[in-house]
């Protein structure tokens, strides 16, 4: 990786110190108001120079090239400016900029599509773009509560699937690589993402990159890759705090009813943004206590999280960022019986776990030139948990500690990604032993401008997976993709690649017996993979309306799933090859006055196993979704309506009822100063459906959310 | 400034959803499913694990050769009764069976399963008879699971489900 890092480096344009340079600061602002912006993204066309403003909207890029130069200025919800500005040698230009609003909140510019920044349209993916006021609006206390909104993402339980790529699957990894900025927030046995560990106050946004992306990303991009991207330290002074205060109704049908009273949710959030001379600090935290809907529904759940940001502007940047989150819980697998679905059985009453993180992560980038900076991101996550069963206390510390060194290559022509990871997994459990897992990587992604509205991107990663129980095994995932722009009001993507997973340490080393299930271990486990191809693209036929659509159409092989062995155990084996191909179209659209905004999904999918053509189980045939916001004054009004075809098959008890999936959530919310009060009401309808068998979603809550902020 | 006729699209919403039920209801009369009482006789052994009333499509032939298509726990030690409700497919299922299983035991463990009940065949009760379940019907079927059955801890168990 050394010697390759080294030959990138050769190629790239001359260092900065020999070339002159200059300063281009300014404010930016809301035309109209005035109203400072913050969190803006400012860039140098071409260049991989680029800030952030601050919460008074000021900026500051520093070694700019002299000379005329573009400079670009986006924030969601505002359109997108670019201007010329001539940049003295040695000296300072100012330019301040007004933002006009947009009543459509498009994303403008991306990072996770290519590992470097990029607009929306010119990504070599479908990508989607969850903004802070999303989250908050919603009250989501984190992030897995709002993830289904995005077209084509679904949750069921904790597990996140892209276009059906995950399915449910107790147990096994995610299909689906969760970073925290950039960095993977997997657990390092199960592999699948530790939500409490990404609190939704502390995050600006998240990008949602579909289908496969191991080329970039290794291990566990197979339908896609969602990165959480969390605020910026330099983004203050600013204050934060909210508290919610929840009940839930009593389920529709008196049989349903098992407890007096509804259940409490009680929280209180917080996140401070201070300057520390020329850092920018973060510090957030939380504490939550949910008695939860049904029987060993109850949570407790307290996080931290402490962002340090060097300097803005210089050659050199770095952050450190540190998360702790401790959650207890009950443990609920499935109901007691068809009319009591709110209670478990008298064998899992009290049942619970707890579990703790610890989560660093820094990042250190130094620009070598105007268009090509090296970057290090080391990161180490650490969990520990603890199964309080009647039957089982099992326990294990897991490790992961890694990192990524990459370099890009940015020039007018296109941009040159070129990286390597390298990491290791420790574990110490009763259900696993102690075995350890060690994981390299090299990739390398070239996207080149092959005419003036052309871009063609190339790439592939070598994935290298050894265990101290098995020989290495080495993945290669190319993908290659065709971005048209036939013109500024539309765009046309192609795109085919490959994903893996390497099988994680507990599908491969986990023995384990509780709830009348016994686990056996299986070191032979293969890695899975998908091949897929999509065509998508984007049109806006007006300026207030924007349309989306892909097909496209994934191979699986090799899937690792939870079989019964014939001998009475459940084992994770590879087991199935699939073709998962369906059409995605999101519609968003608004009034000109900005007092109405909607946005409508919807997805076709078709899952099936291609030995036997069975459907996959927990897949929705189709799914779509409405949103809809109404604004007048300092009122706010909005839905949020979901719907799911019946599962086509159930995993565990086949012969269980399927239903469609119906949830109908609205808000009413109305500034008072620097207070917001919103009125939340989920499931409206009490609706009453299973995602997976057993597992009866929550009645109707009732949700108050009051916000201040500073 | 607000105007209430600006809500006239999230009504829309409101009516698509109100239309659309509850979603899953209680099993009911008119439920194809199977629902009954477990009586169950005799002094609960101390060394109790789980007590369950299952259905298999078939009886087991072998130890481990078939899973319960669905299950009902005992909810407390010393109760004396305890019912079960199943929303299934109509068809023919080949054994209903109350198990004792001793502390320590796995559920879908049957090597560990004694057999404290079942549904008796009507021409020949030494045998397990069919259940039948007809679309549209709750069929309602009582069983009687005796715990003197249930030999000593030291008399090992018996293997394969029914003995």
């Amino acid at each position: 990786m050394k010697s390759l890092l080294v030959v990138l480096l050769l190629s790239m344009p001359p260092a900065t110190e020999q070339e002159v340079t200059g300063t281009v600061l300014g404010t930016v602002t809301e035309a109209g108001t005035g109203a400072p912006l913050a969190a803006a993204n400012i860039g140098v066309v071409g260049t991989v120079i680029g800030t952030m403003s601050d919460a008074r909207g000021e900026y500051r890029l520093l070694n700019v090239p002299a000379g005329r130069r573009e400079v670009s200025f986006s924030v969601v919800g505002y359109a997108v400016e670019i201007r010329e500005v001539d940049v003295p040698e040695g000296g300072m230009v100012r330019l301040d900029i007004e933002l006009e609003p947009t009543p459509l909140p498009l994303p403008d510019v991306v990072i996770t599509a290519a590992r470097s920044q990029q607009r929306v349209e010119e990504a070599a993916s479908s990508v989607a773009v969850l903004d802070a006021a999303t989250l908050r609006t919603r009250a989501a206390p984190r992030l897995d509560a709002v993830l289904s909104l995005v077209p084509g993402v679904t949750m069921i339980d904790d597990q996140l699937g892209i276009r059906g790529s995950t399915g449910y699957n107790r147990g096994a990894g995610g299909r689906v690589l969760v970073l925290l900025d950039g960095v993977p927030a997997l657990g390092g046995d199960t592999g699948n993402v530790r939500w409490d560990t990404l609190p939704a106050e502390t995050i600006q946004r998240v990008e949602v990159v579909k289908g496969a992306a191991s080329a970039l990303y290794g291990s566990s991009a197979m339908g896609g890759v969602v990165n959480v991207i969390t605020r910026s330290a330099h983004a203050g002074p600013a204050a934060y705090a909210r508290f919610r205060l929840g009940t839930w109704d009593e389920p529709h049908y008196d049989e349903y009813r098992w407890r007096s009273g509804g259940g409490l949710t009680r929280a209180l959030e917080g996140t401070l943004i201070r300057a520390l001379g020329d850092l920018g600090m973060m510090v957030s935290g939380g504490y939550e206590y949910t008695d939860g809907f049904r029987e060993n529904g109850w949570s407790r759940y307290l996080h931290g999280l402490v962002k340090l940001e060097g300097p803005q502007g210089g050659r050199d940047r770095w952050n450190l960022t540190a998360t702790l989150a401790r959650q207890d819980r009950g443990h609920f697998i499935e109901w007691r019986d068809y009319n009591d679905p709110y209670q478990v059985s008298a064998l899992q009453r009290g049942d619970w776990i707890r579990s703790d993180k610890i989560m660093v992560t820094s990042s250190w980038r130094r620009l070598l030139g105007r268009g090509a900076y090296l970057q290090l991101q080391p990161h180490l996550f650490t969990v520990r948990w603890r199964q309080y069963f009647r039957d089982n206390d099992d326990s294990a510390v897991i490790t992961r500690a890694a990192l990524d060194a990459h370099a890009v290559a940015a020039s007018s022509l296109g941009t040159l990604t070129l990286g390597g990871m390298g990491g290791t997994v420790g574990v110490d459990g009763s259900p696993y032993g102690t075995p350890t897992v060690t994981e390299a990587a090299l990739y390398l992604q070239d996207e080149i401008e092959v005419g003036p509205r052309i871009r063609f991107s190339a790439g592939g990663r070598l994935d290298l997976h050894t265990t101290s129980a098995t020989a290495t095994r080495s993945v290669f995932s190319p993908k290659v993709a065709l971005v048209v722009t036939p013109s500024p009001a539309g765009t046309l993507r192609l795109t085919a690649g490959r994903g893996f997973r390497a099988p994680s340490v507990a599908e491969m080393f986990i023995s384990m017996a509780t709830g009348g299930f016994t686990v056996i271990p299986n070191p032979a486990l293969e890695p899975e993979s998908v091949w897929g191809a999509e065509i998508g693209g984007s049109w806006s036929p007006l300026p207030l309306i924007r349309l989306e659509a892909s097909l496209f159409r994934n191979r699986y092989t090799s899937m690792i799933e939870g079989v019964a062995t014939g001998t009475g155990e459940i084992q994770f084996r590879n087991v199935r090859a699939a073709r998962l191909q369906g059409a995605e179209l999101s519609l968003m659209a608004a009034v000109p006055q900005g007092w109405l905004q909607g946005r409508f999904t919807y997805l076709w999918l078709s899952a099936r196993d291609i030995g036997n053509s069975e459907p996959l189980a927990y897949r929705r045939p189709r799914r779509g979704s409405g949103t809809i916001e109404v604004r007048g004054g300092a009122w706010r009004l909005a839905t949020d309506l979901i719907y799911g075809a019946p599962v086509s098959r159930l995993g565990v008890y086949p012969f269980d009822r399927r239903l469609p999936r119906y949830r109908l959530d609205a808000r009413v919310s109305r500034a008072v100063g620097s207070l917001r009060l919103t009125l939340h009401g989920h499931n409206l309808t009490n609706y009453a459906v299973t995602e997976i068998e057993r597992n009866l979603t929550a009645p109707r809550e009732w949700l108050l959310s009051i916000e201040w902020s500073k | 400034m607000f105007s209430w006729s600006r809500c006239l699209p999230l009504l829309i919403l409101f009516l698509l959803a109100g239309g659309c039920g509850y979603g899953l209801a209680p099993v009911g009369p008119n439920t194809t499913g199977l629902t009954g009482q477990v009586r169950l006789v005799g002094a609960w052994p101390e060394d109790t694990g789980v007590v369950a009333v299952a259905l298999f499509r078939a009886e087991p032939v072998s130890n481990q050769s078939e899973f319960p298509v669905v299950f009902t726990e005992a909810p407390a030690f010393g109760d004396s009764s305890f019912t079960y409700t199943w929303t299934l497919q109509p068809g023919s299922y080949g054994y209903l069976v109350v198990a004792w299983m001793r502390e320590g035991n796995y559920l879908f463990d049957l090597a560990s399963w004694i057999q404290i009940g079942y549904y008796p065949d009507p021409a020949d009760p030494s045998e397990p008879g069919p259940v039948l379940i007809t679309p549209g019907i709750l069929r309602h079927l009582d069983l009687r699971a005796d715990f003197s059955l249930v030999p000593p801890p030291s008399g090992g168990t018996r293997r394969g489900g029914r003995e």
